[in-house]
């Protein structure tokens, strides 16, 4: 009988590959596209969200503020005639029913920076109410969208406006676009008021404001006298925008805000409790985005 | 201190005797068209012995002659030279100063209201209470040390004249003091009449003109004027209407007179032998006034003022009033022409209001007064705005006419004619003294120059050059500036006169500034030195300005360097420190009105504003900083830029300017030509019709080019800014008559009223613009039917006047042009002329269109929307999803 040897358990020592298989790498690279697909997400959200609600915000808290100097300075008289006017002044309050226009504070001038508070008067064109051709602007869409309600007018509907030198009603008598017969000159001794916003010619409508939109209106009765009229400005034209250093240096701090506003809240989350670093650090880093936001919109074109 | 004050009186007695010759230089026209007035007189001093016996001390023959006496208008200079008269001692720098009483001999001359005649009521004559002085001390006098002053030893006056205190206020204020042993007031008589007392200070009154009571603004017109040592002598006298002051009160209606008073001394009765008995003075008292009566005098003829002391009273200037200077006035007539303010009396009718241009300001003011007189003309007023403002208000329909010099940028987007009314220009006035302090009239300017001056380039004074390194290597001034220098040989050297590192312009928008901007920016040696390029000297540009875009409507101040801390700290001058500010702005300090640059042209005052009189640093209200003013004659050294029609209206003068190419490094090789007829009419041949926008431009690179050499390069056309439809009928046919006016019988060459003054180049066939008159009757044409029809600047392509005057139903004024049916526009702005034109029946209109504009931005919101959801659900997808697909 021969002797067989038995197997023998051998306690291997040597060190065990403990790395994940490759298929590991690649899912970290699809968690960073996926996190940034998120973030310009979540930016999209925010753009979406100001446009169409926090700039409402901020216009009918402007308006809240016009309307109450308009209120005092007409009760004063002292409400400006004819130029010189402060950019963002308010001029004159504007009333069209029918396209959801209520008791609106028109101020002077109409950069993208004065169109924010609302309508603006365009400098170059006389005051409404006065003889000669008025122009106002207003957007339709992002800061209440007040002149988005202009293309329910109809020929006929009123328009009303109350200046210092009284109040006056207007008939809208059309609506034109880029490219049609322009109206000729008021007659001497009468008034027009041109409605300017922007919207596009097919369904998107007022979510698109692309080009301008004029809603011309004749007064009806008298008009007063006109003040002296302001130089024009070329940049303030519809759709015209303007790049000045003093809104980009503005921006550049805000920008600078928004960096550290974050940073901050990388460093409090590393920190302390998720809850207490949500808490604190979400308002502060919104309102620096709030703040962005603003400043950014100075730069894109008047009634976009 | 002396030394440098006798230096500056020398120089200014020097400019008055050069002034005759540059006066007659510089007014051909204005002195040709009204002829001179010459008067003689036989004047005469004597004296009076104790015993009545009268010995004639001197007697001379004096010659006087005035260039114009007819015709005249507010501030304009006319020039009066004399011969034959006493010569004058202890001479002064600024004649018109009233320190000049205070020589002896002077030729005194002064605007008195009324007329030398016995045929008129005693109340319209001449005297010296309607003539006017601009300070109290020329016409009150007074004496403590003696009760028998020269004025009491007149033999002239009467009893009255001749007592202690004449003319004494009453009551006397208390404000004027005690009354002294002797006094002597003449009041004045306003033309209201209203009586000025005067007194010491003026403590009983003065007019609101007087120096003291605020003023005018305007220097003195009273001249003492300096009569050489061979008896002759000139001076520019600057005559004023109702508008510049309102006491004196001289116009059309009010008639007055230049009075000249050659001073020869008070004729002496010191004993009082013509006086009554009771009223003499004793004898001792007598001799002694007879002795300071006839005293020698202080001054040699010829002789410079020496401060501090005072000349013999009895042959002052001070004594003008005095019965025995007075008697030997000559006086001359001055006939106004009727003012444009006259028209808000005669004409009730509602004037057209046509804005713009101050380039028409002398056209318009001679226009305006013929339009409300002449019953077949319906009255205008030019209201004086700038040429852009006026243009937008025309564009939006708020006024009726304009004055401009250019199309707006992309033409009227209504239809609106140009009409050229007038051609005429910018020019640079100065004052400059040269080096004998007499007044330079050769002055010779080029783009560059121009440009140096313009951006601030010059230092100023050495606070600036030591402080601002970009500037230390450029001359002070223009003065100290080798380029001048190569121009203008032997203008003195001045290293503290901020004015002369300045050239006065408009800070409000005009067509002259945008005419300006493109002669310096057509210029290549201007050009390449605003980019950046040092001149053949080493000056280079300020780096404020370096690449400049021009042309532009108003000057822009870029230069915001503050004075250097170390001076504001120091409050060396305590309205700067009080409120620092850019100081090359300061002197640069450009004005908003034209009018203020005339002013300061005709008077030499200096514009810029660093001076801080009697700043109380406690006490900031007081901190202001001021202007300096005006200059002193011998001194003198201000530029600026001015309408050419300004130039002979107020006798200013104007440099020549580089016409033509110029050479870098050698200026003074250019050609060089002045704003005559000569060099506008040449300036108008390169005139460029612009048949796309109808209208006439300035051809600015033929002007550079060698085609220029001859033109003036600040040659302008005015054009008459009238929409063709749209206007109320009334507004058009005042309008039209206006443009027809304009055409026709507006350029005839005159000072009269509804002539064409000079400095205008009249538009006529002689003058090879017999085109831009022919377009302009066209288009008065265009704007009394007011159909929308801008006539073609060649008539050919005008269509037939039968077809014109029969409008379709529905295009009368205010209906919407392009709703006519089956109207074609034949030519929307921009696009090329000679489209078709023959659409019979139809008046060929300029289409209105609405402005266009386009954001694609405007996509945003739903480009993003979309986007955002898409990227989002990617992310969403990539996040989650393939945990579940390894599992």
């Amino acid at each position: 009988m021969s002797t067989l040897e038995q197997p023998r358990t051998v306690v291997r020592r040597e060190p065990v590959l403990g790395a994940p298989p490759p298929a590991r790498t690649w899912t970290e690279a699809q968690l960073g596209i996926a996190r940034a697909f998120l973030v310009v997400g979540v930016v999209t959200v925010w753009v979406l969200v100001y446009v169409l609600v926090l700039s409402a915000f901020e216009a009918n808290h402007a308006q809240h503020r016009l309307y109450g100097e308009l209120r005092t300075q007409l009760a004063l008289g002292t409400v400006p005639t004819g130029a010189p006017i402060a950019g963002g002044a308010p001029v004159a309050l504007l009333d069209a029913p029918r396209a959801g226009i209520d008791d609106l504070v028109v101020v002077e001038g109409t950069s993208a920076t004065e169109l924010q508070q609302g309508p603006g008067h365009l400098r170059g064109t006389v005051l409404p109410g006065q003889q000669g051709v008025s122009v106002l602007l207003g957007r339709a869409l992002s800061y209440g969208g007040p002149f988005g309600g202009l293309g329910k007018l109809r020929t006929g509907d009123r328009i009303t406006v109350t200046t210092s030198q009284g109040r006056f009603s207007y008939a809208v008598t059309g609506a034109r676009r880029g490219g049609d017969p322009a109206p000729a000159a008021p007659e001497a001794g009468s008034g027009r008021l041109s409605l300017v916003t922007a919207l596009s010619g097919n369904r998107l409508g007022r979510l698109a404001p692309t080009d301008p939109v004029y809603v011309d209106a004749t007064l009806v009765g008298k008009a007063a006298a006109p003040g002296p009229v302001s130089t024009k400005v070329d940049d303030e034209q519809p759709l015209d925008s303007r790049v000045t250093t003093g809104t980009l240096a503005e921006l550049v701090l805000a920008l600078q805000l928004l960096v550290g506003t974050l940073l901050g809240a990388a460093w409090a989350r590393s920190r302390w409790t998720p809850l207490a670093a949500w808490l604190s650090a979400a308002p502060v880093v919104l309102a620096a985005l709030w703040l962005v936001s603003l400043l950014t919109f100075r730069l894109l074109p008047n009634l976009a | 201190m002396s030394a440098a004050r006798l230096s500056a009186v020398r120089r200014g007695a020097a400019v008055l005797v050069a002034t005759l010759l540059a006066a007659s230089v510089l007014t051909p026209v204005a002195s040709a068209a009204a002829a001179a007035v010459t008067k003689e007189r036989t004047v005469t001093r004597t004296a009076i012995a104790a015993d009545g016996s009268s010995t004639q001390l001197d007697r001379r023959t004096v010659k006087l002659s005035v260039s114009a006496t007819s015709n005249l208008r507010g501030r304009q200079e006319i020039t009066v030279s004399w011969s034959g008269a006493h010569p004058t001692g202890g001479l002064v720098g600024d004649v018109n100063a009233a320190e000049g009483a205070n020589q002896e001999y002077p030729f005194v001359l002064l605007q008195c209201r009324g007329v030398d005649s016995t045929s008129v009521p005693p109340a319209k004559r001449i005297r010296p209470e309607t003539c006017w002085t601009q300070t109290w001390a020329e016409r009150f006098r007074n004496d403590n040390t003696t009760a028998y002053p020269a004025w009491r030893s007149d033999a002239d006056a009467t009893a009255a004249e001749r007592s202690a205190r004449v003319n004494e206020a009453s009551p006397r204020p208390k404000l004027c003091g005690r009354p002294a042993l002797a006094e002597r007031w003449v009041p004045l008589v306003g033309a209201n009449g209203t009586t000025y007392a005067g007194g010491t200070v003026g403590c009983a009154g003065m007019a609101p003109e007087s120096a003291n009571v605020g003023g005018s603004g305007i220097p003195s017109n009273t001249t003492y004027g300096i009569t050489g040592k061979d008896g002759r002598g000139s001076s520019r006298f600057s005559v004023w209407t109702a508008e510049e002051n309102a006491t004196l009160g001289c116009s059309s209606s009010v008639p007055c007179s230049l009075v000249a008073i050659p001073v020869m001394g008070i004729d002496c009765d010191g004993f009082g032998t013509r006086l009554p008995a009771a009223q003499r003075p004793d004898a001792e008292a007598g001799a002694q006034a007879d002795a300071d009566c006839r005293a020698d005098d202080v001054f040699a003829p010829g002789q410079l003022a020496l401060p501090g002391t005072r000349p013999n009273q009895a042959t002052a200037g001070a004594l003008w009033w005095a019965p025995s200077n007075w008697r030997n006035r000559i006086s001359v007539p001055l006939g106004f022409a009727v003012a444009p303010s006259v028209c808000a009396i005669v004409s009730k009718a509602k004037p057209l209001q046509v804005y713009g241009s101050s380039l028409m300001n002398e056209a318009t003011g001679q226009w305006q007064p013929k339009f409300c007189t002449d019953k077949a003309l319906d009255p205008f007023v030019h209201v004086q705005t700038a040429d852009t403002s006026a243009r937008t208000l025309l564009q939006a329909g708020t006024i009726s006419a304009a004055f401009s010099s250019r199309a707006p940028d992309g033409g009227f987007t209504r239809p609106v004619v140009q009409a050229p009314v007038a051609v005429t220009g910018f020019a640079i006035g100065y004052v400059v003294d040269d080096a004998n302090g007499e007044r330079y009239t050769q002055l010779r300017m080029n783009p560059r120059l121009l440009a140096k001056l313009l951006t601030e380039s010059y230092p100023g004074n050495a606070l600036v050059k030591n402080s601002y390194p970009a500037l230390s290597g450029n001359p002070v001034n223009i003065t100290l500036d080798p380029e001048f220098q190569a121009l203008n040989p032997g203008l003195p050297e001045k290293t503290n006169t901020e004015a002369a590192a300045a050239l006065l312009t408009l800070s409000s928008e005009a067509d002259l500034v945008y005419a300006l901007t493109s002669y310096l920016d057509q210029d290549p040696a201007a050009r390449a030195w605003l980019d950046g390029a040092a001149d053949p000297w080493g000056m280079v540009v300020n780096p404020k300005y370096k690449g400049l875009d021009l042309p532009v409507y108003s000057w822009p101040l870029l230069d915001d360097t503050l004075a250097p801390k170390s001076y504001i700290d120091g409050w060396t001058n305590p309205c700067y420190s009080n409120s620092p500010s850019p100081y090359l702005a300061l002197i640069a300090n450009p004005t908003a009105f034209v009018s203020t640059i005339v002013l300061n042209m005709q008077y030499a005052i200096s514009n810029v504003n660093i001076e801080c009189p009697n700043g109380d640093r406690n006490d900031p209200s007081t901190l202001r900083l001021q202007t300096q003013g005006r200059q002193q004659p011998g001194f003198r050294f201000v530029l600026g830029v001015v309408p050419l029609s300004a130039v002979s209206r107020y006798s200013l003068t104007a440099a020549r300017l580089q016409a033509g190419p110029g050479s870098s490094a050698h200026p003074e090789t250019a050609s060089f030509v002045a704003g005559d007829d000569t060099g506008l009419a040449a300036g108008a041949r390169l005139f460029h019709a612009d048949a796309a926008n109808k209208t006439w431009t300035v051809d600015y690179p033929a002007l550079a080019s060698a085609r220029g050499k001859d033109a003036y390069p600040g040659t302008i056309p005015v054009f008459a800014d009238v929409p063709t439809s749209g206007l109320a009928k009334d507004d058009a046919a005042k309008a039209a008559e206006l443009l027809r006016f304009a055409a026709t019988d507006g350029q005839r060459r005159g000072i009269a009223n509804g002539q064409l003054p000079p400095g205008y180049l009249p538009i006529t066939r002689a003058n090879a613009l017999g085109a831009l008159a022919g377009y302009t009757l066209r288009a008065a044409k265009a704007v009394a039917a007011q159909q929308g029809f801008v006539p073609f600047l060649d008539p050919a392509q005008d269509p037939k006047p039968a077809v014109v005057a029969k409008p379709p139903a529905g295009a009368g004024p205010g209906a919407v042009p392009g709703s006519v049916p089956g109207a074609v526009p034949a030519a929307v702005p921009g696009a090329p002329a000679g489209a078709p034109v023959t659409l019979a029946g139809v008046p060929v209109t300029d289409q209105l269109r609405t402005l266009g504009a386009h954001s694609a931005l405007g996509y945003g919101v739903p480009v993003i929307g979309f986007a955002g959801l898409v990227i989002g659900l990617a992310g969403a997808v990539l996040r989650w999803a393939p945990r579940k697909v390894r599992r």
